[in-house]
């Protein structure tokens, strides 16, 4: 995720890597069909992209230092690592410090989706305990927007069978399951006709 | 792969700021494959921290300090010595 967050301000032609390049990498790290998703917290990961990609400060540059927003949040993250108690810095770590920053778009995405790090904690105690929080349920419509296809596709392979969908108690409306979605992909083997 | 003793003067800063500064070491080596942080050691009364790396060369680890926003001074290239096994296992001679 490091060496993304620099080729991410390669790409951008930016002199720094900020806090905002820095999250946009990790959201899209470890999203899946295009959302961060833990627990309480969702994130379309492209929107932020597409933030960071307007308001990124360019010149063109191929060398890049962290900026000085990035010193200040290294100082929420290691205070993060050492109120946890763990030598090893991970995922948990950066969000729990993303969402104690007080600056750049982490501040602004947090401060909107009103949810806090205490139940961001409480999430991961209860997902390291085996009781997770339901995943995240796309419409149709929605499926098809990630997947690119057209929505009767995605309808017909439900018919099908080939992708599971359930129905709303009491009402026609289909939800298929984020982990669902992964059936109806596989991957390309190498050799294999692109056409 | 070389062995280098970096300097490092942390006059000033904070045991936070140390902490902060060690993170950003560590998510920047990340962009060079060559350079791995072993270990350091603070020295209070100095303000110093001194710190032992591998890494490519000595332009590798300026580079990594000044966009790891870290301070860097001496650098010196050093070789590895451990105590002898004898010794280690045996511990300093006693009086009797």
């Amino acid at each position: 995720m490091q060496l993304e967050a620099s080729a991410e301000a390669r790409r951008l032609g930016s002199p720094f890597v900020t806090v905002d390049i820095f999250f946009a990498v990790f959201l899209r790290h470890f999203a899946r069909f295009g959302y961060f998703t833990f627990g309480p917290i969702t994130i379309d990961v492209r929107l932020i992209g597409d933030i960071v990609d307007s308001t990124a400060e360019r010149d063109g540059s191929q060398h890049h230092v962290y900026s000085d927003d990035f010193v200040r949040f290294s100082q929420v993250l290691s205070q993060e690592v050492r109120r946890s108690g763990h030598s090893r810095l991970d995922e948990l770590h950066m969000l729990l410090a993303f969402m104690r920053c007080d600056e750049g778009l982490p501040s602004r995405v947090f401060s909107e989706l009103g949810v806090t790090p205490a139940q961001v904690e409480a999430h991961a105690r209860a997902a390291s305990s085996g009781v997770v929080a339901p995943e995240r349920l796309y419409s149709p419509e929605e499926a098809a927007d990630y997947l690119g296809v057209h929505v009767q596709t995605v309808r017909a392979w439900i018919r099908s069978g080939k992708l599971r969908a359930s129905r709303l108690t009491g009402q026609r409306a289909l939800r298929i399951a984020a982990s669902d979605l992964q059936s109806v992909l596989e991957p390309v083997e190498s050799g294999q006709d692109l056409d | 792969m070389p062995l280098y003793t970096i300097v490092r003067d942390v006059a000033g800063l904070s045991d936070g700021e140390i902490d902060a500064a060690g993170v950003r070491a560590v998510i920047c080596a990340f962009e060079y494959p060559g350079l791995r942080w072993i270990r350091s050691y603070l020295d209070r009364d100095q303000q110093e921290l001194l710190c032992l790396y591998q890494a490519d060369t000595v332009a590798q680890i300026r580079e990594h300090a000044e966009r790891a926003r870290i301070p860097a001074g001496e650098i010196r290239e050093v070789e590895e010595i451990v105590p002898h096994p004898h010794i280690a296992a045996h511990g300093a001679p006693t009086a009797t």
